[in-house]
């Protein structure tokens, strides 16, 4: 959660400095990334909120 | 029967019944993985980068799960589930793959009936609840490390978003060891569970030790208490905010 929690203000503060293709890019990865989390969580949690949760947020460490 | 075969009998009896605590080493695998169902074929046909980075994940974490060691200390009353700490795998950041989300302590008490899981989670510490399952016992039987094992199945119901799910769980008991205990807080059956399978993990007896000391069991303290409903309820919530 605080992975996803520091991601949120990573992206919003990456949002404000400077407008152009560079963090438009780092914001677009980062959204596909936190969809692919969403996307290996909803399904390695076999419909249990909690391991759907977990595993979302262990893919977020690895890989976002 | 003679007397010689008599006597073997009741000193084995004995050396069983005689015992009034134990420990138990359990093993992990993980089985029926993403990649290998249904929709994990279809990924591998439509997205097959992907799917070939769940594969090295699966990889990783049955690689990792072999170093996992599992203990059940236990009396006649209380019993603790547990991982066992290995120095070289706490160091290791990729561990949550093999440890799961159902990692933490599992306490099961026969007097007051109740099993509690403490879990320390990304986000905090909970003592949650855990509601006993209705065992349905089968005549089937096998002999695993050498205990004659009868079959028990159970469901538990729990709910996502609103909706009721199923889960099943496979349990091999072995009444020769009269000890109701079990891996992950599972319980209540009329002998030891040497094997257990559910949600994608299973477990199995590796080595067990009984003796006739007493051994003392600490009950969990650490964390908020709560029903095993109202915590799956709070990761459903959790769920809802980051959800894309």
């Amino acid at each position: 959660m605080r992975k996803i929690a520091l991601l949120a203000v990573i992206l919003g503060s990456f949002t404000f400095p400077v407008s152009g293709n560079t963090i438009e890019m780092v914001e677009e990865e980062n959204q596909e990334c936190l969809q692919r989390a969403w996307d290996y969580g909803t399904e390695h949690g076999r419909g249990n909120s909690y391991a759907e949760w977990f595993w979302t947020n262990d893919y977020i460490e690895r890989n976002c | 029967m003679n007397i010689f075969k008599f006597l073997i009998l009741i000193i084995s009896f004995s050396s069983i019944y005689g015992q009034s605590s134990g420990k138990a080493v359990y093993g992990k695998k993980w089985v029926d993985p993403y990649t290998e169902t249904e929709r994990g074929q279809e990924l591998k046909k439509t997205n097959p980068k992907l799917y070939k980075e769940y594969l090295q994940t699966e990889q990783e974490q049955n690689k990792l799960t072999k170093q996992l060691r599992y203990h059940l200390d236990f009396n006649k009353n209380e019993g603790l589930f547990y991982l066992e700490d290995i120095m070289s795998i706490d160091d290791n950041p990729m561990i949550r793959l093999a440890t799961g989300p159902f990692q933490g302590e599992y306490y099961q008490n026969n007097i007051n009936d109740n099993v509690i899981w403490q879990l320390e989670s990304f986000d905090g510490d909970y003592l949650i609840d855990l509601n006993p399952v209705q065992w349905n016992l089968e005549n089937k039987q096998k002999t695993i490390n050498g205990y004659k094992c009868y079959k028990a199945v159970g469901e538990e119901k729990t709910s996502n978003n609103g909706n009721e799910v199923t889960t099943q769980v496979v349990a091999w008991y072995a009444p020769d060891i009269p000890f109701n205990f079990g891996p992950i807080g599972y319980n209540g059956l009329p002998g030891l569970i040497v094997s257990l399978s559910t949600r994608g993990e299973h477990y199995f007896l590796e080595d067990i030790q009984l003796s006739k000391d007493k051994k003392e069991i600490d009950e969990p303290t650490k964390g908020e208490r709560m029903t095993y409903q109202e915590f799956v309820g709070m990761f459903d919530k959790k769920m809802e905010k980051i959800r894309p």
